[in-house]
């Protein structure tokens, strides 16, 4: 892949005997990706090696082409993302204004750039008057936004965010994705969302890279992943249910009954016209025909337990 | 580039993003700005350097204006009872400015104590409370280089050190300038001027130097301050000790801050004191002292920016 944002060949960190990163291989495309696995797979060391803050045992990591080993290369990939850290690290007694403005000048931004910069990303992640406090007093909603805006407020094209949504509640979670989903889908910044919750990867990202124990288990789109291994469909019909059951039963394929109009078909292949047929023959007026997927969370569990049993 | 309106919308940055020389500014100034926004702290830390600055600033100015008092037809003019007067009003200012310049030095070695409250206290938490907090993964997730974060957090704190250490002794100094007839204290005494500087100087970076490595080997704000005042403590008794018992004032040498009380002594040229011990030992001493804080907090610094 030559236009990879990030690439990563044979990355190993440890610490001390714990292996965090055991030769990691990839490359990730340029849009949103979201990087998942259990607590202590590594996505929090990796994302720390991409910046520089890490330096690997052995192995290359790339980001925008610039390699973070090298102390040119750290100050260059630096200038062109964005970190959102998971921890709260928000010094005391600093308003949003000021850190956010302070944090702009350290990129790069004139004095008046940063100030009027840092007012715009304030707007965009929604911090109002609240701006002019102290963050001590801020919930931790706001502390997250805060932590956004400082990653944006350079316009990096390449964005590092680690937990995003931790510890917030329903309404400042679906603030904080749809910001997330908008920097991703219409902004087109290339993110890395590192998350441990599966939804909140499944609504913002397109691909995702599922790591476990410092390896790569999968990676690929999340369209692929949810993909069954078989083929079913979900049905819903108005008419007499034993008899389209029969018919099915005629036909060989097994039904797994969540409500009484609404079945799940198992089908030996794409083609679901063997159902018209049953319901056809069965007397039955088909309402709904939709494609069973698995979800994220099943695709995820089922590629780390098979990755368990390989690699035991 | 302007913000029209509030939109939440998210703006596309039209300016120019550049590669500044001396990046550490923007910190040093935030760094600055946040620690000025205690106030209590600022005026306990400030009130004694300031009544201090006060009474010695009086005092001195009121010596001079005593012998200002003199008419000035009576100084320099030779043979008979005015030119008496003039010989003796002519040794009372040499004796008056070498009463100015010990006024001085004991002002500074007096108000040291507090320079270095104030630098312990605004020097304490500022890497040791980045690293709890986690805020250093803010800065070097930028293009900040650990020589810049370095020297932004010594600059902040060498900023307050100066305050108290350097500031004050220059104001005694310009007092005693104008306050001296015909400015003879500038004139006579520059060097005094130079040796506030210089001191002051001195002082702030060897308290900087060593309250940021305590602060970068420290977990937390007040851990930082207790190691302070514990090397402080410890390096002064051992020091006196081990001199009282050896009959060797050398051993004084242990303590950077009573080397540094002897490098004043040369300084500011005080041949009545006591030189207690050598004074290249009292160079080593402090030089070794600022050397190896600076070792230190770099490495410390390093780890911080790239833990290997």
């Amino acid at each position: 892949m030559t236009d990879a944002v990030v690439s990563l060949r044979e990355l190993v960190k440890s610490y001390g005997r714990v292996r965090a990163l055991d030769g990691l291989t990839i490359d990730l495309a340029p849009g949103p990706v979201g990087l998942l696995g259990p607590n202590g797979a590594g996505k929090t060391t990796l994302l720390k090696l991409l910046l520089g803050l890490l330096a690997p045992d052995s192995g290359e990591a790339r980001i925008a082409g610039q390699d973070p080993r090298t102390s040119a290369g750290r100050l260059a990939v630096r200038q062109s993302i964005g970190y959102m850290p998971e921890g709260d690290c928000l010094l005391p007694q600093t308003t949003a204004v000021e850190l956010v403005t302070t944090l702009a000048r350290l990129s790069g931004l004139t004095r008046d750039d940063a100030m009027t910069r840092a007012h715009e990303v304030l707007d965009y992640v929604g911090l109002d008057e609240s701006r002019y406090r102290d963050c001590d007093g801020y919930s931790t909603g706001m502390k997250q936004r805060l932590k956004l805006a400082q990653a944006l407020v350079h316009d990096p094209p390449i964005l590092l965010l680690d937990e995003p949504t931790n510890g917030l509640d329903p309404k400042g979670r679906r603030h904080m994705l749809d910001l997330v989903h908008d920097l991703g889908h219409v902004q087109k910044k290339s993110l890395l969302l590192c998350s441990h919750l599966l939804p909140d990867v499944e609504r913002c990202c397109r691909d995702v890279v599922v790591l476990q124990k410092g390896r790569v288990v999968s990676q690929g789109s999340i369209a692929d992943m949810t993909k069954s291994s078989g083929y079913a469909v979900k049905v819903e019909f108005d008419g007499d249910a034993a008899q389209l059951a029969q018919q099915l039963e005629r036909r060989g394929l097994s039904v797994g009954i969540q409500a009484a109009s609404t079945w799940t078909i198992e089908l030996p292949d794409q083609d679901c016209d063997v159902v018209f047929q049953a319901a056809l023959e069965a007397d039955v007026r088909i309402r709904n025909v939709v494609p069973v997927r698995a979800t994220l969370e099943e695709a995820f569990l089922e590629t780390l337990a098979r990755d368990s049993r390989a690699n035991p | 580039m302007k913000a029209s309106a509030h939109t939440e919308v998210y703006r596309p940055f039209k300016g120019h993003v550049r590669t500044r020389r001396w990046r550490f500014v923007p910190l040093l100034s935030a760094g600055i700005k946040t620690a000025l926004k205690k106030r209590l702290p600022l005026l306990l830390l400030f009130a004694p350097l300031a009544i201090g600055t006060v009474i010695f600033a009086f005092v001195v100015y009121s010596s001079f204006a005593i012998q200002a008092g003199a008419p000035p037809s009576a100084l320099g003019q030779p043979g008979g009872l005015p030119g008496l007067i003039g010989s003796a009003l002519l040794a009372g200012r040499a004796e008056q400015l070498i009463k100015a310049r010990e006024m001085i030095v004991t002002f500074h070695l007096a108000t040291n104590i507090f320079s270095m409250l104030l630098i312990a206290w605004y020097g304490a938490g500022l890497l040791a409370e980045d690293r709890r907090l986690g805020a250093h993964l803010l800065y070097f997730a930028r293009p900040l280089s650990r020589l810049d974060y370095l020297t932004a957090k010594f600059l902040t704190v060498a900023f307050f050190g100066a305050l108290g250490s350097i500031l004050p002794g220059l104001i005694i100094c310009v007092i005693a300038t104008f306050a001296s007839p015909e400015w003879s204290f500038i004139r006579s005494e520059y060097d005094v001027v130079l040796a506030t500087f210089g001191f002051g100087l001195l002082w702030t970076v060897l308290g900087s130097s060593i309250v940021l490595c305590a602060s970068s080997l420290s977990s937390r704000r007040i851990f930082a301050l207790i190691g302070v005042f514990a090397a402080f403590m410890l390096v002064t008794a051992t020091g006196n000790i081990l001199g009282f018992l050896q009959r060797d004032p050398d051993f004084r040498a242990l303590s950077p801050f009573m080397a540094a009380d002897r490098i004043a002594v040369f300084l500011f040229d005080l041949k009545r004191r006591r030189a207690g011990m050598d004074l290249d030992l009292a160079w080593i001493s402090v030089t070794s002292a600022i050397l190896l804080s600076w070792a230190v907090t770099w490495w410390r610094v390093k780890r911080m920016d790239v833990v290997s």
